[in-house]
């Protein structure tokens, strides 16, 4: 046994807290062999083991979290909660605090469905598999949204504000009322939740007084046991509208256009225009194509975007809901790109009745996108960059020439796409690596500090990140002397006062452990 | 449909996630299809990947493959193998990786 301890936890005190917390979930729920521990490791890290968890700890119900944040407290013992743990690219199930205790919150997988008002009150460890599965077995007329790569927690998605492709694809804006376990171990429901038995708590998100679901995204004030989502009615119909854009500066014009129909509420779902890598990473390995050093080089690139019939840059607009409403918008889009482009929309109709295809447009779960890592060979794994940008052609543009021009410095293959809201872009940059390569991974860190740098340089901050970098990203938003980060840490010593829970996350420390800021 | 879309979707066209398992479906079958075969079916990001990879059988379906033991399987689950993360055992159980196992690899230890 190699013991794994948080700074300041003896042995014997994580071995008490262990015994304690298998009291509550039973022995074979308290994660603690070596074996167990490593299965904790992020393996798309860049280095696992500065992120080791001490154990883990997976309780079936709420009132079980609720008793173990309190023996965490009684033991001083920082839990780290995931949903299923598949935050890849972002840390996976692994801590930002090495030796805390992985909350693992997997095994609670209720589903609670209101068919009438479309919204599912859902635990962290129902999956987007297991809601589709629901759905689709009990025949209701809803859709998911899912991520690219959606074998993660519908929950744990949304507290990470991950996206996915239909116009239900703001995750985070679709929560509606959560049950939160304090880290001083009392239930707390927020929204209409807020009074006992209420019928509106999955349908106004906003109660009396101030709101909070918000405040239970991306931070380390409370365990989420069960949130309430909103789903999207399953529409009569889906016209897609499908573009391949020959030359990188079209992403100037095409941003611009996008954005305006984004703005008017012409397009209500995000297109995302990404870049040629996105499918030939999913579909192929590098060395297919070539086998040196160094980002890849024009020629290959111009190879690769013949064979699969690609742009430089790829768009996929989708409309949902009435089909006379849905043909209308088509028409007036279509028109909008003929002015501006030679190349033609594709366009495609799927009418209800017809089979759901296997891609997330129709909500429908995947995992392939996530072959993506596998595209250097050897042991893959990636991390992203991801700015948010204001919705601006110009903006757009130049970033990523910035980000281009990195990717190529440090030898990296470009893969970034831009995802348009209504009034900012989410600029998702995946950097794949090799774990294999040591001279690869030896650039990478150097590499994602300079474009962190760059996007601060220019008052872009990034809407998400790994463990290794949250501190660096909060570091970013420095308004006032960085008044958020001490607004946020007051909040912390205030909820947590044991410093209990998620020390570390998203660059949130509280008072016992704030000298492992790094 | 783009053409990414459209080529991607040439390899998912399988891969829709299962409305239901037989009532008689064996254990391991259900376990694998529940808990492995999101991305270990057709379609799926584990076959997409062993199916580009020199020397794997069956085009990377695990179902089919004759190569497979118990002890592989056990280890590659919670040990991790190239593109896929090690599993844990709040997400898989020991009972139910044995069945598993025993599924793929038709007794072979």
């Amino acid at each position: 046994m190699k013991p794994v301890l948080p700074p300041g936890l003896s042995a014997a005190q994580l071995d008490r807290a262990l015994k304690a917390f298998a009291k509550v979930v039973g022995d074979e729920w308290v994660l603690s062999t070596d074996l167990d521990r490593d299965t904790y490791l992020d393996h798309f890290a860049v280095n696992a083991d500065a992120h080791a968890a001490a154990a883990a700890v997976a309780p079936l119900t709420a009132e079980q979290v609720r008793e173990i944040v309190l023996i965490a407290n009684e033991y001083k013992v920082p839990l780290w909660p995931i949903s299923r743990g598949k935050n890849f690219g972002y840390g996976g199930a692994a801590p930002r605090l090495k030796g805390s205790v992985v909350l693992d919150l997997s095994r609670m997988k209720k589903i609670e469905f209101d068919a009438e008002n479309g919204t599912a009150l859902v635990e962290p460890g129902v999956g987007f598999y297991d809601l589709y599965d629901y759905i689709q077995q009990n025949k209701l007329p809803f859709w998911t949204s899912v991520p690219g790569n959606s074998w993660g927690s519908v929950v744990g998605n949304a507290l990470d504000r991950g996206v996915g492709y239909t116009t239900y694809g703001d995750h985070t804006s679709k929560i509606c009322g959560m049950e939160v376990v304090l880290p001083t171990g009392e239930f707390m429901r927020t929204g209409m939740g807020a009074m006992s038995g209420a019928p509106t708590w999955n349908l106004y998100r906003y109660g009396f007084g101030p709101a909070w679901d918000q405040m239970f995204v991306q931070s380390n004030f409370g365990v989420v046991t069960k949130m309430g989502l909103w789903l999207m009615p399953a529409p009569e119909s889906m016209i897609g509208l499908d573009i391949e854009m020959e030359n990188a500066d079209d992403l100037g014009w095409a941003v611009d256009l996008i954005a305006g129909m984004r703005r008017d509420g012409l397009l209500q779902q995000a297109p995302s225009l990404g870049s040629w890598l996105r499918g030939a990473a999913v579909l192929t390995t590098r060395k297919e194509w070539y086998d040196k050093p160094g980002a890849l080089p024009d020629d290959v690139i111009a190879a690769i975007r013949k064979k699969f019939g690609i742009g430089w840059w790829s768009a996929n607009m989708r409309l949902y809901g009435y089909e006379e409403v849905n043909e209308a918008a088509a028409k007036v889009i279509s028109r909008a790109f003929a002015k501006r482009t030679r190349q033609p929309l594709k366009i495609s109709h799927w009418r209800a009745g017809q089979p759901l295809e296997p891609n997330p447009f129709q909500g429908v779960p995947v995992t392939f996108p996530l072959q993506n890592a596998a595209w250097h060979g050897g042991r893959g794994g990636h991390i992203g960059y991801s700015p948010v940008l204001p919705a601006n052609g110009a903006a757009a543009l130049e970033q990523f020439k910035r980000t281009y021009d990195r990717y190529r410095e440090f030898g990296m293959d470009y893969h970034g796409s831009f995802a348009m809201s209504e009034r900012h872009i989410t600029n998702v940059n995946q950097v794949l690596f090799n774990k294999d390569d040591k001279d690869m991974m030896g650039r990478v860190d150097k590499f994602f500090r300079a474009l962190v740098g760059d996007a601060k340089e220019k008052r872009y901050g990034e809407y998400r990140t790994h463990i290794d970098y949250m501190d660096l990203v909060a570091s970013t938003y420095d308004f006032n002397n960085h008044a958020l980060r001490r607004a946020n840490e007051t909040i912390k010593d205030a909820l947590d006062p044991n410093g209990i829970l998620a020390p570390g996350k998203s660059g949130i420390w509280p008072r016992r452990y704030r000298s492992e800021r790094t | 449909m783009s053409a990414r879309w459209k080529v991607l979707s040439l390899i998912a066209v399988l891969a829709l996630p299962l409305p239901g398992l037989a009532a008689d479906a064996v254990k391991g079958e259900s376990y694998f299809a529940v808990t492995c075969g999101r991305c270990h079916r057709a379609g799926g990001m584990g076959t997409g990947i062993l199916s580009r990879r020199p020397g794997i059988p069956a085009q990377g379906l695990l179902e089919q493959r004759e190569d497979l033991t118990v002890t592989f399987i056990e280890a590659v689950v919670r040990n991790g193998s190239g593109n896929m993360p090690r599993i844990t055992r709040a997400e898989v159980s020991n009972p139910q990786l044995a069945e598993i196992a025993d599924y793929l690899a038709r007794g072979k230890k």
